[in-house]
């Protein structure tokens, strides 16, 4: 990724992407809240197990890393594995759909969501050719569940 | 139909309307949030210096009201600057986004994590700015996040 900047660098050799400061960083962490301690390392370890992935994904370069960078894009819901109180990813809130904001009930939405769900069940989304369901699939899958479609009804 | 192959664009999508709508994007630098931040680490943790001191295993020489003041002054100074970086941070998201479409180019596999780190911090900071003590609730473990899944894809700096 700091190709990136060098990129930006050729351009404009003052440019600098902003960065994060690393010092106080560990000072931080230590006061996290203790309710939010465990769901923060699982976050942390399924990006990092994304990263290993997507470097599996690399040996196969195009079709499967553009696929989820698809997904990631227009359902970003469905990427997301902080299991934070309080918040679950619902079809729906307050009569909106969550995805894209329409109005409920969203089909074109529900039909996406059924899709990748499938997608799962056929193996086209499970992971580096296997038949297990991806973690996106799952989730497209129980929100649609949760919602009380069945995700496999034309089956 | 959706299609799964089609050319993505961070542009316009849905995750770049979740970093822009980030509640913690609306977060101030004020008196009123530090004030905040440090009550609720001292609700947390009672005596933030020395729990500090013992987490990183250093000794803790001040005593008496000394010790006292600098316990009741630490969390202020990391409310301080716990609140800069959070502040800093969603619009740390923002750019981050701004560069998946370049990124998608040359490797679509670390655009995707990007995207993936990124719809993780919108969702740790998708609460009301009310509701999180100064930042301290959820903006923190977003902006830890944030750092974290950077750090770990290599683009921070030295």
């Amino acid at each position: 990724m700091a190709a990136v900047e060098a990129d930006q660098k050729k351009a404009n050799p003052d440019f600098s992407a902003p960065k994060l400061d690393a010092k106080a960083t560990s000072l931080f962490r230590t006061f996290v809240p203790k309710s939010e301690q465990a769901v923060l390392s699982h976050v942390a370890q399924h990006l990092n197990n994304v990263k290993n992935t997507v470097q599996l994904l690399n040996l196969m370069p195009g079709i499967l890393d553009t696929a989820y960078l698809q997904m990631a894009l227009t359902m970003p819901q469905l990427f997301v594995s902080g299991q934070w109180s309080g918040y679950s990813v619902a079809l729906y809130s307050n009569g909106s759909c969550t995805f894209c904001g329409g109005g409920a009930p969203c089909r074109p939405c529900e039909s996406r969501l059924v899709e990748i769900a499938l997608m799962a069940q056929t193996g086209s989304y499970g992971g580096l050719g296997g038949s297990q369901p991806g973690p996106a699939a799952t989730r497209a899958a129980q929100i649609l569940t949760d919602a009380g479609i069945d995700p496999y009804r034309s089956r | 139909m959706f299609n799964p192959f089609a050319n993505p664009s961070y542009q316009g999508s849905a995750l770049e309307r979740l970093i822009n709508a980030s509640p913690a994007l609306t977060i101030q630098f004020s008196r009123e949030n530090v004030d905040k931040f440090a009550e609720a680490i001292f609700k947390e943790y009672p005596q933030p210096l020395d729990y500090f001191l013992q987490a990183t295993n250093q000794t803790n020489t001040l005593e008496g009201k000394t010790k006292e003041a600098a316990n009741a002054a630490f969390p202020i100074g990391i409310g301080t600057q716990a609140l800069m970086l959070i502040m800093s941070a969603s619009g740390m998201a923002q750019f981050y986004g701004s560069q998946i479409d370049q990124l998608k180019m040359t490797n679509a596999g670390a655009a995707f994590a990007l995207a993936s780190a990124l719809a993780e911090y919108a969702h740790a900071c998708n609460v009301p700015v009310a509701d999180t003590q100064g930042g301290y609730r959820r903006y923190l473990s977003g902006y830890l996040t944030l750092r974290d899944a950077m750090e770990s894809f290599g683009w921070l700096g030295p």
